[in-house]
């Protein structure tokens, strides 16, 4: 898999869908992600910390959806695994959520990046 | 300009919600947004979308369960449900299947085939409306065929005498088919000595068949027919025969069994015209009563101008049965069930009616249910009619 927090080839499918006024719309999809990844990111530590497992599938789930839309590749891949995990009722060790954690830290640098400056 | 298509969108996934609103609005189509099951379900059921596409795994109510409560509302049944989903494996397909989804949509969502989808389900959906709207013409118009139907079944019941004591107790009984046959019978005193009985029964179906019948009836009920002709069985036939020429329309005809019973000499005239043999069972002796099938050679009435009709004469002993019937009681082998054991034929039912009539004849009733019972047949194909005349061994 591409090193990249954001896959180019699935970002450029994505700008494609935005057609003309694709800056705009990518602006806007970049602001809810932000805004949802924050809140789901706490959620994952807390369910984790606290050893919900159902919890944390769920969140983990609301996480690699929005991720791999935005090309967030990598991302939404440490979600699945983390999502599988816990489906089994097996809370994944803490370096698979510290992973997780460094992975989305990379992927909100590099879309607070490409956010077109207002 | 044809309305645009409305799609419904349940997904969790806000972003996902908005790249999906973007690429379906190109495509010119009326975009609905819900975030979950419940409020999906409340939205489809006020805006009527043709198209519904949902994801697969959301929190609370899933998309499985979604389907199931689309699938199984009438209301919203006939909308096309796409399930998106990021699972790829046969057991969800089936799962998915199962739970009524028309379509997948796999995820990462590939716009081209999405937009692909949604337009090979909306020609699904308007195809199936216009399916829906035959139907439902349909539907209506066999429901009220059937009631014109039952209304002419009142008709002919209504028509039909009523059970007779004294020398010649006489019972009857009516079947008539949901799409109506063209039974008919009747029996009366014409005077002291003479008792007329006679059953018909015209070809196909509906009221093309009932109202001839109906009209024979009048026919013979009337005084168009003098009383010499009346008692002449024959001759009866003869001119049922030229009276239904004249109003001969759609290749009709009809059977009929005739007879004419004097008590005073114990004579039975009769003619028969195509119509099944009557049956005349004998006094009841230790080793059972015996049967006679009572029947002349005669064409259908209405099929020749120019056919000649026979009669024909026998003794009747007091205490005799005799039952006359028309062939829907023993026709009913196309429709038999699975309950069924060897085939029912004419003569089992003959064979049949004989066991049944040992001693003390049991009620009509109980006769058909003897039939349905060895036949398995709980509804007949055709109109079943039923008479009896039971002969009084001491007469007054």
């Amino acid at each position: 898999m591409n090193q990249e927090p954001i896959d180019p080839q699935a970002w450029s499918e994505l700008l494609a869908l935005g057609g003309e006024d694709a800056d705009s719309m990518v602006d806007e999809l970049i602001d809810m992600y932000l805004e949802d990844s924050t809140v789901l990111l706490a959620a994952i530590r807390r369910d984790h910390q606290s050893n919900q497992p159902q919890s944390l599938a769920r969140t983990a789930h609301a996480l690699r959806s929005p991720s791999a839309t935005l090309g967030a590749l990598r991302l939404a891949e440490h979600c699945r695994r983390v999502e599988e995990a816990s489906t089994r009722e097996d809370l994944p060790p803490e370096a698979v959520i510290e992973e997780l954690m460094e992975e989305a830290h990379r992927v909100t640098i590099d879309l607070q990046s490409r956010r077109r400056q207002a | 300009m044809s309305p645009p298509t409305r799609i419904l969108l349940i997904d969790d996934d806000r972003i996902l919600q908005k790249v999906l609103q973007r690429v379906l609005k190109k495509e010119g189509a009326d975009v609905l947004l819900a975030s979950d099951g419940p409020s999906g379900l409340a939205m489809a059921r006020e805006h009527h979308p043709q198209v519904v596409l949902c994801d697969w795994n959301m929190d609370g109510m899933d998309g499985l369960e979604v389907c199931h409560h689309f699938k199984s509302d009438p209301e919203l049944s006939n909308l096309f449900f796409i399930l998106l989903t990021s699972r790829s494996g046969l057991e969800d397909r089936v799962a998915g299947l199962d739970s009524g989804a028309d379509d997948f949509l796999a995820k990462p969502v590939e716009p081209a085939e999405l937009t692909a989808r949604v337009r090979s389900g909306m020609r699904q959906y308007e195809s199936n409306q216009s399916l829906r709207q035959l139907s439902l013409d349909l539907d209506q118009q066999r429901r009220l065929l059937e009631e014109e139907m039952a209304r002419a079944a009142e008709y002919v019941i209504s028509i039909l005498p009523a059970s007779i004591d004294g020398p010649i107790a006489t019972d009857s009984l009516f079947l008539p088919s949901q799409k109506l046959g063209g039974d008919c019978y009747d029996f009366y005193w014409l005077d002291e000595d003479h008792f007329i009985f006679y059953m018909l029964d015209v070809s196909g179906h509906g009221l093309a068949a009932a109202l001839p019948s109906i009209s024979i009836y009048n026919l013979l009920r009337s005084s168009a027919l003098t009383k010499e002709i009346l008692l002449q069985p024959e001759k009866v036939l003869a001119s049922l025969n030229s009276f239904f020429q004249m109003g001969r329309q759609n290749e009709q005809y009809f059977t009929i069994w005739y007879g004419v019973y004097q008590p005073s000499s114990q004579t039975l005239r009769f003619a028969s015209a195509g119509h099944p043999p009557c049956l005349l069972l004998s006094p009841f002796a230790p080793s059972g009563r015996s049967m006679q099938e009572l029947k002349t050679n005669n064409l259908p009435i209405g099929l020749f101008e120019d056919a000649t009709y026979v009669e024909q004469s026998t003794q009747i002993q007091p205490g005799s049965l005799i039952y006359l019937y028309t062939d829907g009681i023993y026709e009913t082998m196309g429709q038999a069930g699975p309950h069924q054991s060897g085939e029912w034929t004419f003569k089992s039912f003959t064979e049949l009616m004989l066991s049944t009539t040992a001693s003390d004849p049991p009620a009509l009733e109980k006769v058909m249910a003897a039939i349905k019972q060895t036949t398995g047949v709980l509804h007949f194909s055709d109109d079943v009619s039923l008479m009896r005349l039971s002969f009084r061994t001491a007469p007054d």
